[in-house]
């Protein structure tokens, strides 16, 4: 599912998920936004829809360790996502191996997370 | 190799215990009642499993029991999903067919292979209640280095998965520390314990 964040009439970013596991009931998100750090509630949005809509257990991404990416640590973290590893060296860019971030969100965690920050987002 | 006694001869290679070769279509019937057995294994992954015959890496090789020449395992190879130069190594020894140690000569057989074919990274998944294969490497100062939690359903809920990932130069030193144990290695295979199954 692909959706457009607008602000002001004006799209800032997209949220897509993909990789569905209909066994383990797990998908991959991937946000992108103008502005990470101020991309946090619409990737809860994103994540309540899909929690609310689809009997998943389990969101998670994974992406490269790289300054340009820090931003996207804290938006994943803001939202309420959990740090689950770093997997050494196994991204490729520019003739060098970087570590890969490895960040999941349980549906549990969704719950826990947002039921004091906004209730609006409760399931 | 890693401390294995091997010979390579039309495409198998033999070890001390087994002997590993390339599937093909003859082993058909085998192969079948080896992922019968298999999937009745919930740490190897359950039902939701199809074998990897061919990979950008190697070829699935079939583990055979020298003895007497039955399939008792299966390794297999492939590419992780969006990364590049990543290979993820999949190993299954019956462990009702095979003896202690067993699958540690295969995979030390067949690991290098893979670094060989141009794996620049190997990536093992273990589910969290594997202790057995959890324990090799922990026993070894490798800790998991991510564990996705939750990650798969099998045997009635969701199991954590535990990611370990290794450059060649770090896989040939656990390998060098795991040799020790294996059919020409320096300790006898019996300091793993167990005795070789009667079937």
């Amino acid at each position: 599912m692909l959706m457009l964040a607008h602000a002001d009439g004006r799209p800032i970013g997209v949220i897509a998920n993909g990789l569905t596991n209909l066994v383990s009931l797990n998908t991959y998100v991937l946000a992108i936004f103008q502005e990470p750090r101020a991309a946090t509630i619409p990737l809860a949005l994103y994540a309540r829809h899909m929690f609310w809509n689809f009997p998943l257990n389990r969101m998670y991404v994974q992406f490269p360790v790289l300054d340009e990416t820090q931003a996207y640590a804290e938006l994943y973290a803001s939202a309420g996502f959990q740090q689950e590893g770093l997997m050494k060296k196994h991204q490729a860019i520019g003739g060098r191996r970087h570590d890969v971030a490895v960040f999941g969100l349980l549906r549990s965690d969704f719950e826990a997370y947002w039921a004091d920050r906004d209730p609006r987002l409760n399931l | 190799m890693n401390g294995v006694q091997a010979e390579i001869s039309t495409g198998a290679i033999r070890g001390r215990w087994v002997t590993l070769e390339p599937v093909t279509t003859s082993d058909g019937a085998e192969l079948t009642d080896l992922e019968r057995r298999r999937q009745l294994l919930p740490g190897l992954g359950g039902p939701y499993h199809t074998p990897n015959l061919a990979s950008r890496y190697l070829p699935a090789m079939a583990v055979r029991d020298n003895q007497n020449g039955r399939m008792i395992g299966l390794l297999e190879t492939g590419e992780l999903m969006g990364y590049p130069g990543v290979a993820v190594m999949l190993v299954y020894v019956d462990p009702e067919l095979a003896r202690p140690g067993v699958a540690m000569e295969a995979t030390g057989i067949y690991s290098p292979m893979i670094f060989d074919s141009g794996a620049a990274i190997l990536h093992i998944e273990v589910l969290s209640f594997n202790s057995a294969s959890n324990r090799i490497f922990q026993k070894r100062q490798r800790e998991p280095q991510a564990r996705l939690r939750q990650h798969i359903y099998v045997a009635g809920r969701f199991w954590d998965l535990l990611i370990y990932s290794f450059d060649r130069a770090d896989w040939d030193a656990l390998m060098a520390k795991l040799k020790r144990a294996l059919p020409g290695g320096q300790r006898q295979i019996a300091a793993l314990g167990g005795k070789p199954p009667s079937t």
